[in-house]
């Protein structure tokens, strides 16, 4: 599959000079690019998209220090930028010789694009992960209900298995944190799956959240018309909260959930997904005070290796974690411990840790 | 100045969509000082500028030539698309009720 640019070069830190190795573009020239990547430069900044009028557009990304840019169409967006981030030295083809290395500004035309071969598998997952988001909610929605919510979000290989959701209803407020078998493309459509099913089961608040789980689940499974498709499975973790008196109902299918109260005292809420099967669904209340905090985790959190690559987090290295944390927590104070273990060690799942204040 | 007058709206919007964040509108002075969109050339020709500066994405979304719609948040908590939506929802809010009460 094709996309065409207009406009395609770097620039150069040492020599303070942008390159064009493609320039078909009626706006761009040396000067203004170079201006824009001194701007990057002097500012800091990771990467900048400018959208035009006429539904086109400029990115630029910094990396280890190069700055690349790339101009083209609004609706090739994610696979040009994508291409721009993996790298495009020596990668694009230009469909005649005699149209690189023109660094005098043209009017752009059908006949003057230039084509650049673009990998599916990178338009493939970038379109995907752009459907798979859409269905996901801004955290803001988390703070309908909450003090204060915040989320660590970090899919081991794009789009991921883990979601998070939220319903907020007249009285109650449900929340749910979801981790689906596998990760990545395997993960997204299992995932995708269960948050549609989400949406429709939750419309109305559950009068009893065991029974409503156990269903739930049933109607999760039903959904594969395979029965050899075993694989499609999610861990799911539910936070119903009674708006009008603080009252917390716990329960799930595998995901855990510290509850830290203001006194500092931490409880961890383990739930089975082979009890739920049985039909002995666990239901953990819980009097929450205002200012108490929620910590939802799915279990890339605990399964992350320390910097050494040697131990795992586990349950007591989180609860111990949580723990040392200050009263009312950001993320980014779980960020910062969370990163001093992990040091540079890699995932090894989908992490997803949400922080909701009472 | 548009911005007082649009204030209550701009606060309703901050709580609902980035409570987190930051909605502003840019205009006049406020346009070239600041320190991000200051000496960018392109300016009149653009739509819409995204930056993203760790840890912030910045978000400016041209409602007239002289008013600019700011959003500023934390990167961790909001990725450039859900931004881009609530930039389009709010600008096109803005437009509509300037219009409308005939500022």
């Amino acid at each position: 599959m094709q996309a065409s640019v207009s406009l395609l070069g770097h620039y150069e830190l040492e020599n303070n000079e942008v390159h064009l190795e493609v320039n078909k573009s009626c706006r761009a020239s040396d000067p203004l690019m170079l201006k824009y990547c001194q701007k990057m430069k002097t500012e800091n900044i990771g990467s900048m998209t400018i959208e035009f009028d006429d539904e086109s557009f400029i990115f630029l990304n910094e990396e280890n220090g190069k700055i690349r840019f790339i101009e083209g169409q609004v609706r090739d967006y994610a696979k040009l930028v994508n291409r721009v981030k993996s790298g495009l030295e020596g990668e694009y083809v230009p469909t005649s010789p005699d149209l690189t290395n023109n660094t005098q500004p043209l009017k752009p035309t059908a006949s003057t694009e230039v084509a650049v071969e673009v990998d599916d598998s990178f338009i493939e997952i970038d379109d995907s992960t752009r459907i798979h988001d859409s269905l996901g909610q801004p955290i803001s929605q988390f703070q309908i209900a909450y003090d204060n919510a915040e989320i660590f979000f970090k899919p081991f290989e794009a789009p991921g298995g883990d979601f998070y959701w939220t319903r907020d209803y007249q009285y109650k407020n449900l929340v749910v944190v979801g981790d689906c078998t596998g990760h990545g493309m395997q993960g997204a459509l299992i995932g995708m799956s269960v948050m549609t099913l989400l949406k429709h089961y939750f419309k109305l608040p559950p009068t009893n959240l065991a029974d409503a789980l156990t269903d739930f689940h049933k109607q999760m499974h039903e959904l594969m018309e395979h029965e050899e498709l075993s694989v499609f499975d999610a861990e799911l973790g539910f936070i119903y909260l009674d708006k009008r008196n603080n009252e917390l109902m716990y329960s799930g299918s595998g995901i855990n959930m510290i509850y830290k109260s203001q006194d500092g005292e931490c409880t961890n809420y383990r739930t089975s997904k082979r009890l739920l099967i049985k039909g002995e669904v666990q239901l953990h209340t819980v009097e929450a005070k205002t200012g108490d905090q929620i910590f939802i985790y799915s279990d890339g959190i605990t399964d992350q290796f320390d910097n050494a690559n040697e131990r795992k987090l586990g349950t007591k290295g989180l609860m111990n974690m949580v723990r040392d944390l200050p009263h009312g927590a950001s993320i980014k104070d779980f960020n910062e411990k969370f990163q001093y273990f992990s040091g540079s060690t890699e995932a090894l799942d989908d992490q997803t840790m949400l922080v909701l204040t009472l | 100045m548009l911005k007082e007058r649009f204030a209550e709206q701009l606060s309703n919007f901050q709580d609902q969509y980035v409570p987190d964040g930051r909605i502003d509108l840019l205009e006049g002075d406020d346009i070239q000082s600041d320190h991000l969109l200051s000496e960018l050339p392109l300016l009149e020709g653009s739509s819409a500028i995204y930056i993203q500066k760790n840890p912030t994405l910045y978000i400016y979304k041209k409602i007239t030539p002289h008013l600019i719609l700011r959003i500023t948040a934390n990167e961790k908590s909001y990725n450039v698309g859900i931004l881009k939506s609530v930039a389009g929802k709010i600008s096109q809010s803005i437009r509509s009720n300037a219009i409308t009460s005939n500022i």
